[in-house]
């Protein structure tokens, strides 16, 4: 599901308590408060981002976040490889799977070719290459 | 520099389709936020972009705010609204009317494949943002060790809580530069 997690599961709880009202309130009280704080944060930033040690906060967080993406996109890939592993996948599908990551940030990350665009090409793809995997184990899997 | 009156619009429809394919979290779209504001648009230099989200990141809530401040930045608060609106709506509509009726179909083969496929496509993204984000800096050797002992420590210790990986790193880096071991 597309969207960022903590609000869609608060769409979902709140939809199973209280139906539509209870998804709206769920969703408008994850999201107001917290922006509220953003901004507010930004605005503080705007005053002081001349200063040394804002710019070196600033940029160590920037950069400890990136690791953090760079941790999170990882810990994805091994999960499904994990579990592929522990099915017994084949070594072709290991490929698979990392030839549709390394596609994507080429093509995204490297190219700017538009998110959405590509999304929509590749999903297909992904998604058919995960459903021939589960196919009988030899398959015809090329 | 543009006037709201054209700012709007634009955010419409730069969030509209990215909240759509957001799979995996918002970080997912984070390079093509970059690219739409900082190069198609100029909203902001490729360093105020770095800061807003190294903003979005550190605060409470879902880092995804980085759409609200974008907005913010672009065109004030009614920027803000619109973004939020733009990015949050469209998936929020997707889940609330699609999450129970997916949830039915948990166990069979073909929801699997799509679990999967769409968790490599997610991690693609995710990757992909790292990498914008990275090129987009002049980014030296030790604040890219940073970046990968960071990976690294989510990676293998996948239970730390990211606000104080987050501080940790950061104080590294203050510590770092403000002993002049790093270029300013």
């Amino acid at each position: 599901m597309p969207g960022a997690n903590v609000t869609n599961l608060a769409i979902m709880v709140g939809q199973r308590l209280r139906g539509l009202p209870g998804a709206l309130a769920a969703v408008l009280g994850m999201l107001m408060g917290p922006s509220l704080v953003v901004i507010a944060a930004a605005a503080l930033y705007r005053e002081f981002a001349g200063t040394l040690m804002v710019r070196a906060v600033l940029d160590g967080t920037a950069l400890t976040a990136v690791g953090l993406l760079v941790g999170m996109g990882g810990q994805s890939l091994a999960r499904v490889l994990r579990t592929s592993a522990r099915s017994g996948r084949n070594a072709a599908w290991v490929g698979c799977a990392l030839t549709v990551v390394v596609s994507i940030v080429v093509l995204v990350g490297v190219l700017r070719f538009p998110t959405a665009a590509t999304v929509l090409c590749l999903a297909p793809v992904s998604v058919a290459l995960a459903f021939y995997r589960r196919g009988p184990a030899d398959g015809g899997g090329g | 520099m543009t006037d709201s009156s054209s700012i709007l619009p634009a955010l419409v429809v730069i969030f509209v389709p990215l909240s759509l394919v957001s799979v995996g979290g918002g970080p997912s779209v984070l390079a093509e936020m970059q690219h739409q504001a900082v190069v198609v648009h100029g909203w902001m230099t490729e360093r105020e972009f770095a800061d807003l989200f190294a903003i979005s990141r550190a605060a409470p809530g879902p880092g995804a705010l980085l759409a609200t401040l974008i907005g913010w930045h672009a065109a004030g608060w009614t920027g803000a609204l619109v973004a939020s609106l733009a990015f949050f709506l469209p998936s929020s509509l997707l889940v609330y009317g699609g999450a129970h009726v997916w949830n039915r179909w948990r166990g069979t083969d073909w929801h699997s494949a799509v679990e999967t496929g769409f968790t490599l496509i997610g991690a693609g993204l995710v990757l992909s943002g790292a990498w914008a984000m990275l090129a987009s800096e002049s980014v030296g050797l030790p604040a890219l060790g940073l970046v990968l002992a960071v990976a690294a420590w989510r990676l293998l210790l996948p239970n730390t809580q990211p606000v104080i990986l987050l501080a940790a790193g950061a104080g590294v880096f203050v510590a770092w530069r403000m002993g002049g071991l790093l270029p300013p």
